[in-house]
């Protein structure tokens, strides 16, 4: 399997007044193309700061980011966003959909962005599969948590995005929804080939993963 | 680089702003106020000053004034000027009219005018009795005061002021003279003959005096201009007015007014400015989560500027034409 993410000695600090805040200690970490990663730990141990790192949205203090063999941790704001728009789909426990736009739009958007043509017409298949076919033209505070986090998987996925980022996207949602929104990241990301990082506090869903990684204060251990 | 008009950007512009209209409809409400504020007096200045040129001639009482100090024009100047029209000539100064001679009595300060039989050349006097300017002319030492003075001191016609020491007789009140232009428009004024003006010996006292004399010209489409100036060169205490510059004590009171009244506009926006400034930082900041998911899917900041900046850019533009129609149309009312 070819190598789609590598972490060399990463560290991430925070300066706050008199003290410095280690959150990320060392990591290093690579995953495979297609690969689904589960990555558990207790709350406050660095599991987002470890997405939104590789995310691009936060820059690392020190170390080393390998997307595609290319070393992303020295790219410009402009470089990493470019990188996610095309390359990266986040999706995150609070949905974040963007509120004055409808499920369709939402989704919609990232092909926009992408200048890719009949991106309204994409993005209603795609709801329509994720059972959303009424709920086209809703807001997202017409459509109920489980909705809502399905709208957000499926904007992280439309583009067939190479990394699919998931910041315990189930964490929000009751255990009929929780399922279901995990199977279809679970289907997509297979489907695409899109390689999977996955946050999540459940153990089952954890186990379904090709390899879970554990964070402790930091650390991966 | 990125293009700085994007009809994309643009289009999520429009977007987020028609969705967002009740967090934006406190700042259309302020802008609004300031903007149509600022149009109103702008147009009323407008509508002032057009108003002024188109009845200049009306306010300067002639086609064109010779004015002096103190002293009356040569009279070899006066018939080589005669040539050009009708000369009707008039004195202006202040004092005080008062409605007896007892130490008690009440009095005002005026400016007196001093007329001829042919004022005026251009518009009308307005009076009461309709016919008081004829008998201002035929009855010795009399007078016309203003519609304030006539109210104020309870006056009939036919009853008795003073002017330094001079009996007048009240043969009506004057409503509105035509030459408002000059030093009659605030304040109050009244009106006697030439001839009963010469009863008060008044040019012994040092006082200022101007005598002005208005030209209505026989035919308006001689080119005169360069001839009066050149006669006029041997007379340097003799001014020319026309009627372009007829009505400059009136422009400069409006220029000063509409500057006093801009000045409160731009205040108002100032202060709404500050208002505004701290709306748009909270609707900014309600925008907080939209901006990071933006991020999250790839837009640039730059990109996401520029889509606040259009919105305000649209926002402002709407505000400005609604705030510009508005004034139209209170202008086409009024």
């Amino acid at each position: 399997m070819k190598s789609l993410l590598e972490l060399q000695d990463i560290y991430l600090n925070y300066k706050t007044e008199n003290t410095l805040v280690e959150v990320i200690k060392g990591v290093n970490l690579k995953i495979n193309s297609g690969e689904n990663v589960a990555v558990v730990g207790k709350s406050g141990s660095g599991k987002t700061s470890l997405i939104m790192l590789i995310a691009g949205l936060e820059k690392a203090t020190s170390g080393k980011i390998i997307f595609e063999d290319q070393d992303i941790s020295t790219y410009s704001e402009d470089e990493l966003a470019d990188l996610r728009k095309r390359k990266i789909g986040i999706v995150f426990q609070s949905f974040y959909l963007i509120p004055n736009y409808t499920a369709l739009e939402n989704v919609s958007l990232v092909l926009e962005i992408n200048k890719i043509e009949n991106a309204q017409k994409k993005s209603a298949e795609l709801l329509e599969q994720f059972g959303l076919k009424d709920r086209l033209n809703h807001f997202p505070s017409q459509l109920s948590g489980g909705e809502q986090q399905r709208v957000a998987i499926a904007r992280s996925i439309i583009l067939s995005p190479k990394l699919i980022l998931a910041d315990e996207p189930s964490g929000n949602l009751d255990s009929e929804n929780s399922k279901l929104i995990i199977n279809l990241l679970f289907k997509y990301s297979k489907q695409n080939n899109s390689s999977l990082i996955l946050v999540t506090h459940d153990q089952s869903i954890a186990k379904e993963c090709d390899k879970i990684i554990e964070i402790i204060d930091g650390k991966i251990i | 680089m990125e293009k700085l008009f994007n009809f994309q950007d643009f289009k999520y512009a429009i977007r987020d702003l028609t969705r967002s209209y009740k967090k934006i409809s406190t700042i259309i409400f302020t802008l609004f106020i300031s903007l149509f504020v600022l149009s109103v007096i702008l147009s009323l200045e407008y509508s002032l000053k057009k108003e002024l040129n188109a009845n200049a001639k009306v306010l300067l009482g002639g086609d064109f004034e010779i004015n002096t100090r103190n002293e009356k024009v040569n009279d070899q100047y006066l018939k080589k000027i005669e040539k050009f029209g009708t000369i009707s000539s008039t004195v202006e100064f202040s004092t005080m009219l008062a409605n007896s001679t007892k130490s008690d009595a009440k009095t005002f300060f005026i400016r007196l005018k001093a007329i001829d039989q042919k004022y005026p050349l251009y518009g009308s006097v307005q009076s009461f009795p309709d016919n008081a300017l004829t008998s201002l002319q035929t009855t010795k030492n009399s007078i016309v005061v203003n519609k304030k003075i006539f109210e104020t001191l309870k006056l009939k016609v036919n009853d008795t002021v003073f002017i330094k020491q001079t009996a007048f007789k009240v043969v009506g009140y004057v409503e509105s003279v035509p030459d408002l232009g000059r030093a009659l428009l605030f304040g109050d004024f009244a009106v006697v003959s030439t001839n009963s003006f010469l009863n008060l010996n008044i040019n012994t006292l040092g006082s200022f005096i101007n005598y002005e004399y208005r030209v209505k010209l026989n035919n308006e489409n001689i080119n005169f201009k360069q001839e009066l100036e050149n006669l006029t060169k041997n007379y340097p205490s003799y001014s020319v007015r026309y009627p372009e510059n007829s009505s400059n004590n009136l422009k400069k009171l409006i220029d000063n007014f509409s500057q006093f009244l801009s000045l409160v506009s731009i205040s108002a926006m100032l202060i709404a400015g500050i208002g505004i400034a701290n709306t748009l930082i909270s609707f900014i900041n309600q925008k907080n989560i939209s901006i990071a998911i933006m991020k999250s899917l790839g837009f640039t900041t730059a990109t996401i500027k520029k889509i606040f900046y259009f919105e305000i850019f649209i926002l402002l533009n709407i505000i400005s034409l609604l705030a510009y129609f508005f004034c139209c149309s209170e202008r086409a009312i009024g």
